[in-house]
């Protein structure tokens, strides 16, 4: 299982900007699928959601302090599935959102060593040597792919290792873990809400919204 | 004047403009290696080869599934022989279609498949995200390849397609659904998410005191891990309250 969120990492951290943008790198899919992987997907797909609300916030361009809510995701639905009911999604999540930043870092530190291999370039510029630059560009390509593998592979095992203690060992963790899972939706929600109706107003969200809770009533009256 | 028949260009070189991005020189080299592919099939030799390297990427940073656009007009431009105007030209389109691109990205197409597929998760299955995520794949395939192609048929008349002004009107009309949709998508969490068991107005209290404390650093902009330390203070005020006998 370990060996698949790897590669699942790695597969979403160069498709987050280094090659395709394909979607696979939005952390509600990532987390979703590594939910579908793991065999959570309904837990999955819930602690994919929490991150993508805390993630809407930001749009990755120019970004000052970065923060890799992509790998962020697959590492907090696949803890979740390793570690010991019940608190364990809740622990996830926590992790999940400490990881976020650290991960982050290995994104720049990835664009700093492009950065510095520039040199490199405008020597096989100046040779007019085109093999030597798809070379180089293939090769940082594939870093971000290894730093993805690597970044999730490190969340998963360092997270497995600090969490199972507490959560198993302790009943009052646990508690608090699964009520910190029980209420962490409601607390994201404004974070999602703000950015929409900041960008296009109360009216349009408000639309959606009662259109949907129209619809929950009077399927869950017709059930009734 | 438009050209029909583009050239075949390999599809990873574009998927991988990105791939090598950095702050010192941001898409350059994914910009060579892109018009690389061009340049060997046109066999040009080592000094015309080292001329064209020489000059500065004609589009050092631009939005990527837009990318085409620039790529193709400057690729049009350089086949004539007029590299000067295409680097005007790629100059020109970056800045336009970066903003362009970012706001349809961002605001709007992202939004919009996220919001689709949390919603047919939610309601039916989690593999719906698959799903979503795989026509979101093969549209963005397409956009990338019809960019190109309409790059290199406009050459520098691109420019005018990108002021008419059904394209601003498209943005916002994205950005209006993707408001829409996370309306609903809040409903169905919050729904799914509610206190299970028999009705309380305590359960409904907390549930409403979460949604004031979020909403409050929401708009106060706190970061992602004050919220979790928020959340954490919360949760277990409320476990070590239930535990208490």
């Amino acid at each position: 299982m370990t060996a698949w969120v790897a590669i699942l990492g790695g597969l979403a951290g160069v498709d987050r900007t280094a090659f395709g943008q394909t979607s696979l790198a939005h952390p509600f899919v990532a987390g979703s699928v590594c939910g579908l992987v793991v065999g959570a997907p309904l837990e999955g797909v819930r602690l994919a959601v929490v991150v993508m609300m805390l993630s809407a916030a930001t749009i990755p361009v120019g970004e000052a302090r970065l923060r890799d809510w992509t790998s962020a995701a697959i590492i907090g639905v696949a803890l979740g599935a390793v570690l010991p009911p019940p608190g364990n999604w809740g622990a996830a999540l926590v992790w999940a959102v400490l990881c976020a930043r650290p991960a982050g870092w290995f994104i720049e530190a990835a664009r700093r060593l492009a950065g510095g291999a520039m040199d490199r370039a405008d020597r096989a510029r100046e040779r007019g040597d085109l093999g030597a630059l798809e070379r180089l560009h293939g090769a940082l390509t594939g870093l971000h792919l290894l730093r993805g593998a690597l970044v999730t592979l490190l969340g998963l095992l360092i997270g497995r290792w600090l969490l199972t203690g507490p959560v198993v060992g302790s009943e009052a963790v646990a508690r608090w873990m699964a009520e910190l899972w029980t209420l962490a939706p409601w607390a994201a929600v404004p974070l999602l809400l703000r950015v929409h109706v900041l960008r296009s107003g109360w009216s349009w969200v408000s639309v959606g919204a009662a259109g949907l809770a129209l619809t929950i009533g009077l399927v869950e009256g017709g059930v009734r | 004047m438009t050209r029909s028949l583009p050239p075949r260009i390999s599809w990873w070189r574009l998927w991988s403009l990105q791939g090598s991005f950095n702050p010192r020189r941001m898409q350059a080299l994914g910009w060579w290696v892109a018009m690389a592919g061009a340049w060997r099939r046109r066999g040009l030799d080592a000094a015309e080869l080292r001329e064209r390297l020489a000059r500065e990427p004609a589009s050092p940073n631009t939005n990527p599934y837009l990318a085409g656009l620039v790529f193709g007009a400057a690729l049009r431009l350089d086949e004539e022989g007029d590299a000067d105007r295409a680097s005007l030209l790629g100059k020109a389109l970056s800045r336009v279609l970066g903003g362009i691109g970012d706001r349809a990205t961002w605001t709007g197409a992202r939004p919009v498949m996220a919001s689709l597929a949390v919603l047919g998760a939610l309601a039916w299955s989690p593999w719906f995200v698959v799903g979503v995520a795989g026509l979101f794949a093969v549209a963005q395939a397409w956009l990338r390849r019809r960019c190109f192609q309409e790059g290199y048929r406009r050459g520098e008349a691109v420019l005018e397609l990108l002021e008419r002004p059904w394209i601003q009107r498209s943005l916002e009309a994205a950005e209006r659904l993707a408001a829409v949709l996370a309306g609903a998508v809040v409903v169905q969490v919050l729904w799914v998410s509610r206190p299970m068991g028999a009705f309380s107005w305590p359960s409904v209290a907390v549930a409403l005191l979460v949604l004031g404390v979020g909403a409050l650093l929401a708009w106060r902009r706190a970061a992602a891990e004050l919220w979790l330390v928020a959340l954490a203070l919360f949760s277990y005020w409320r476990s070590a309250s239930a535990g208490s006998p």
